[in-house]
């Protein structure tokens, strides 16, 4: 998959490849290829001229290291340095293996048999066997765990079979396109059975896994420290002794952390950061963009149940408006599905759907019988500002067609419970799919009870059966046609406006070396690359 | 004394209570939904899951009972189990609540320092051009708002935009006082000040007021027409009967000082219970709400009935 | 005549009166001196320095501020003014009451205020529009509810004092209603200090107002305040200082002009009498 990275991620890229090039021939690191096999030692003598602790200012306050339940993006970063899945998706933003060494599918579809590497290991010291792999995927499907994505992974596991200690065999009910992209979600891991056995299945108070740092310390509130593993399946990572993630809720204090040096790394970074300090030679900014601004409806009744009131609004809204308020002018505008080029198949050919243009929206109005608009209320939430300036900004927009809207601006906690609830006609919401895959528009589209990431009570069934289609459909070429028609089919009744994309950035000091910001969705996974990350001295 | 002690302490159990049942109830009225956002707000949380943990939690059971579950146990000192942190609300606050203490006391600590003389002087020296600067700053002081006062300071000795030769000063966090004490006291001083300033301007304005009272009273110009040096009756008479309001203003200020470490913690980073507190209520997280607003009341029930106390000491009318 | 002439050598007054009219002019015609609408958008020139068609500059959706500013400072003063005005009416039937009753029944009622102040101010303050809400009734609700003991204390002390002075002792040996000793005679003997902290209240509640507001809980936009635009500005204070510097300023000097105002009226009104808080 294709994502717009910017000239500063290349860039970036660029001088790790040449650094790690560098080295290469001066014969200091060992680590620039993966076979080199070095030893925990010979990677804390290639540690000259690396600072010993890497800070990272993180954004949100931790809630929980249960690794199956999905708490927050910037959590994930953490719990990628403790906890390894079968699969992840690497620093070029393709999927790759981790704690799997290879697989194989069956030619049912249905069965995966995953063989795990033999120097995998947990931080207790014991080796990862296919029971621990069998249970940590039972583990998700336990109501008690709470896990994020238990439903998705009921609705398609079958059994999970510990072949040998090494070997296990995943049974699907049906086939799954996007299966191994579950499998490579920070809440897929792979957990230790015994651990958890011996420890009430709590791995929130006692997190314990296989990634490339162990748990040393938490301090509600202030700091979680890691330190590095030494067994780690990766020979010579990670490449810093501990890092410390000192929590930063206000995105301010955040940047002037980074820039009085009290952090190395800090995470979304604000818009107007950003501009600042791609300026700056002191700084490194890593910016992929991925997670969309829409808007989502409530399509019970009233004005919004007509598909063209609702298409009425996808014209009038002032995209541009919305980037240079909420996102200082960064960000692209989407006229049409949030899907980028590239992305299974898709050849752009929807990007300009819609266009800016209220006076179509104002003869659509007409149209659906509201040639004098309506009144309307839409939900958004004062503690989240882009959130916040979306919502006034398509207030606007609509009171230019002549719909007159109240915002309601609640604090998060009410907003969540209130769309969760479908309580709302028009919601702002910025979000991103889960995976890579289109799959991650069942979640969105398909009918249902009211939930977080759907509009209240749309249903098609035209658009459902295609989402189960595409998700059983294993040939490519079959799934791009599929999803081609889905695309269509969501444009034109329109239970969700799209706006713009947005820039999920992080950025760190010059002398911050081997981080990547994964590019598109996967940006929320790029806590991968901590394990390659380390600030020169 | 002791009769007046004892009823001061009984009427602030009684107001605890009070407070606390106060809390609970407006606290479990407010909309949000503390089990939709412990399972994750990024995606939509399992249905059985979440009905799973609204049992565990007890979240199902009558307000009422809940209630009463949670003042007999917080009768014995259990406040309940943090839905976002998962340790003891005890513990959560424990950990928190020293910083904001520290970060409080020396803040009313700097505030007395600058506010008191400089309050004195000004009285004494009424209506001359000093008076004017000092009242002038003081009546600023109280005008600017914490967090206005704090991102100057940031601007200005942390980022050091105007470029002063100065030794730049950390903008935010925290580090513990036994891991370097000096870093400890670096983090401290930005927030303190912006903390310290207002409170020292009231402080100033106050003991200004009241000497200026205790210097009109008809003792003091008995004392002066006996012909008592004026320094003798300043340091002696007129400073001890015009500390008195000020102790009460000191307590009465109390609560926005507590206050003010919301806006301060959060401009600053400074880890301490008011920023606990923003988060437990953005969480929903109802035993540490209740935990917090009830530690904090009862600092501030406590430093009022200290107050009363000295006051009822200084002045038995008082009692 | 006399209090005029006294008011005007009275270097505070005369201060916080060359700010407070000129503010109460903008109170009243606010909309109509504003260049611009405070609403409109114009999203392409956002977060503008200040030129001849935005005077100070826009914010970041484009708007003009100075307007805003203009216009914004109606809900803040509805709030600072109608919450304390509430609080000033609750603590004085309160506050007179209990201070004419005295004993059990005084001690009860203001024990009752107590709790109030058991409550860091922010902290009610936060609790209340979690509970119903943000939006300029309700914070104004929660400024008088928060002021109220303040004002009780103050009329139940002055009360006390006034309640043992001759004169009404012998208005109630008399036989005079109720009604008539407590605010025929008892009311204009407590009414200085009242009115001094009057405007002490206003600016702790425009203070408060504002606070609520960098806490993202204050007046519900599109409408502008001034603290909800020191709240909106801050985040741009890296970028745009200016824009934080406006609204920091007109509150601040508004702020200052009201406490002068408290002062001034205190030196004016009961030279006397200091026990404020």
């Amino acid at each position: 998959m294709k994502t717009i990275c910017r000239r500063i991620l290349s860039v970036s890229l660029a001088a790790v490849m040449a650094l790690t090039a560098l080295s290469g021939c001066s014969g200091n690191n060992s680590n620039s290829s993966g076979v080199a096999s070095s030893t925990p030692e010979s990677s804390a003598q290639s540690q000259v001229g690396k600072k010993d602790e890497l800070v990272v200012a993180i954004s949100s306050d931790v809630s929980t290291l249960e690794p199956m339940v999905q708490s927050g993006q910037a959590i994930r970063l953490i719990k990628t340095c403790l906890y390894r899945g079968l699969m992840a998706y690497q620093a070029d933003g393709k999927i790759g293996t981790e704690i799997a060494d290879s697989y194989e599918i069956g030619d049912d579809d249905k069965t995966y048999t995953f063989k795990i590497k033999q120097n995998a290991k947990f931080h207790d010291g014991s080796d990862i066997t296919a029971e621990d792999v069998k249970f940590s995927l039972e583990r998700i499907l336990d109501e008690s765990v709470g896990a994020t994505f238990r439903s998705d992974f009921a609705n398609v596991l079958d059994k999970v079979e510990a072949v040998d200690t090494k070997t296990v065999k995943i049974t699907l009910k049906e086939p799954c396109a996007p299966f191994i992209d579950y499998l490579t979600l920070p809440e897929s891991v792979i957990v230790s059975k015994a651990w958890c056995e011996s420890h009430k299945n709590d791995l929130n108070a006692n997190p314990m896994g296989s990634g490339p740092y162990t748990f040393t310390s938490w301090d509600k509130g202030r700091e979680i420290v890691l330190t590095a593993f030494s067994d780690f399946y990766k020979p010579g990572k990670p490449e810093t002794k501990s890092i410390r993630f000192v929590i930063t809720p206000d995105a301010t204090t955040r940047a002037n952390a980074l820039q009085t040096g009290d952090a190395d790394l800090i995470d979304y970074v604000a818009a107007k950061d950003i501009t600042a300090m791609e300026k700056d030679d002191n700084y490194k900014v890593y910016v992929s963009e991925a997670p969309f601004m829409c808007l989502q409806f409530n399509v019970k009744s009233g004005p919004l149940a007509n598909p063209k009131v609702r298409q009425a609004i996808a014209y009038a809204v002032d995209r541009q408006g919305v980037i240079n308020t909420a996102f200082m002018g960064r960000g692209t505008q989407i006229f049409g599905f949030p899907t980028q080029k590239g992305e299974n198949g898709y050849d752009g050919k929807y990007d300009s759907y819609f266009s800016f243009d209220q006076e179509k929206a104002k003869a659509l109005l007409k149209e659906a019988g509201y040639p004098d608009g309506f009144k309307i209320k839409i939900l958004s939430s004062s503690t989240y500002d882009m959130h916040k300036q979306t919502a006034i900004v398509v207030q606007d927009s609509l009171k230019k067609i002549g719909i007159d809207a109240e915002v309601e601006l609640p604090d998060w906690s009410t907003r969540i419970e209130r769309s969760n609830k479908g309580d709302y006609e028009i919601l702002v919401s910025g979000t991103a799919g889960n995976i890579v895959d289109m799959d991650w528009t069942t979640n969105y589209f398909e009918s249902g009870e009211p939930r977080m990431n759907s509009s209240a009570w749309f249903s098609d069934a035209e658009i459902d059966s295609l989402l189960k289609e595409g998700r059983t459909t294993i040939d490519a070429a079959k799934r791009e046609e599929i999803y081609d028609k889905l695309r269509k089919r969501v444009l034109d009744l329109s239970p969700f406006v799209f706006i713009n994309y947005r820039e999920q950035a992080f950025a760190s000091s010059n002398k911050v070396e081997g981080f990547v910001n994964l590019p598109g969705v996967v940006t929320y996974n790029s806590g991968l690359t901590l394990e390659d990350t380390y600030v020169t001295e | 004394m002791t009769k007046f002690i004892v009823r001061r302490s009984a009427i602030a159990v009684l107001l605890l209570f009070v407070v606390s049942s106060i809390v609970f109830l407006t606290v479990h009225m407010m909309p949000g939904d503390p089990v939709l956002l412990m399972l994750g707000t990024d995606s939509n949380p399992d249905p059985q899951a979440v009905e799973a943990l609204r049992r565990e939690l007890g979240l199902d059971q009558p307000i009422l009972t809940q209630y009463v579950n949670w003042m007999l146990n917080a009768l014995q000192g259990n406040l309940g189990t943090s839905y976002s942190e998962h340790v003891p609300v005890m513990q959560s606050i424990g950990s928190r609540l020293p910083r904001t203490l520290e970060l409080a006391g020396v803040s009313l600590l700097l505030a007395c320092i600058i506010g008191l003389p400089l309050g004195v002087l000004s009285a004494l020296r009424r209506g001359k051009f000093s008076d004017l600067v000092m009242t002038t700053g003081a009546s600023l002081g109280t005008s600017i708002p914490v967090y206005v006062l704090g991102y100057l300071l940031i601007i200005l000795f942390s980022l050091n935009v105007f470029g002063w030769n100065i030794p730049t000063l950390p903008s935010s966090g925290y580090v513990n006082f036994s891991k370097s004490p000096s870093a400890h006291f670096q983090r401290l001083i930005l927030p303190a000040v912006a903390l310290a300033l207002g409170l020292a301007a009231s402080i100033m304005r106050m003991t200004r007021s009241s000497m200026l009272d205790a210097l009109s009273a008809e003792s003091v110009r008995a004392l002066r027409a006996k012909g008592l040096p004026e320094h003798n009756v300043i340091i002696r008479h007129v400073i001890r009967n015009a500390f008195i309001p000020v102790v009460t203003v000191i307590g009465l200020q109390m609560g926005n000082l507590i206050g003010g470490t919301v806006l301060c913690e959060t401009v600053f980073n400074w880890p301490g219970l008011a920023t606990l507190l923003v988060k437990a209520i953005n969480q929903r997280d109802y035993p540490l709400i209740q935990g917090c607003i009830l530690v904090m009341s009862s600092v501030f029930i406590l430093t009022n009935m200290v107050v009363d106390i000295i006051y009822g000491v200084l002045d038995p009318r008082a009692r | 005549m006399d209090f005029l002439k006294r008011s005007m050598k009275n270097k505070k007054f005369v201060f916080s009166i060359v700010v407070l009219v000129p503010l109460v002019f903008v109170i009243l015609f606010g909309p109509q001196l504003a260049p611009n609408d405070p609403l409109t958008m114009n999203t392409s020139s956002a977060l503008a320095p200040s030129s001849s068609q935005y005077p100070l500059g826009t914010d970041e959706y484009g708007r003009c501020i100075l307007s805003r500013l203009l216009v914004g400072v109606r809900p803040s003063m509805t709030v600072a003014l109608f919450g304390t005005l509430g609080a000033f009416a609750a603590g004085l039937l309160l506050g007179i009451f209990a201070g004419y009753l005295g004993g059990k029944i005084g001690g009860a009622i203001m024990r009752a205020v107590d709790v109030i102040l058991c409550f860091p101010p922010i902290l009610l303050a936060m609790m209340v529009v979690g509970l119903w809400g943000a939006g300029v009734r309700n914070l104004t609700v929660v400024v008088a509810i928060l002021y109220t003991p303040h004002f009780t204390r103050i009329a139940y002390s002055s009360t006390i004092k006034v309640r043992k002075m001759e004169f009404v002792e012998n208005e109630i040996s008399i036989g005079a209603t109720l009604n008539r000793v407590l605010f025929g005679t008892i009311f204009p003997n407590i009414f200085s200090p009242l009115v001094i902290q009057i405007s002490l209240t206003v600016s702790s509640a425009i203070l408060l107002e504002s606070g609520l507001s960098f806490l993202g809980l204050g007046v519900q936009p599109p409408d502008p305040s001034w603290g909800q635009m020191i709240g909106d500005a801050r985040n741009f204070l890296s970028v745009d200082v200016m824009y934080t510097v406006w609204p920091s300023l007109f509150l601040s000097l508004t702020i200052l002009a009201t406490n002068l105002m408290g002062d001034a009226l205190r030196d004016i009104l009961d030279p006397k009498l200091r026990d404020s808080f």
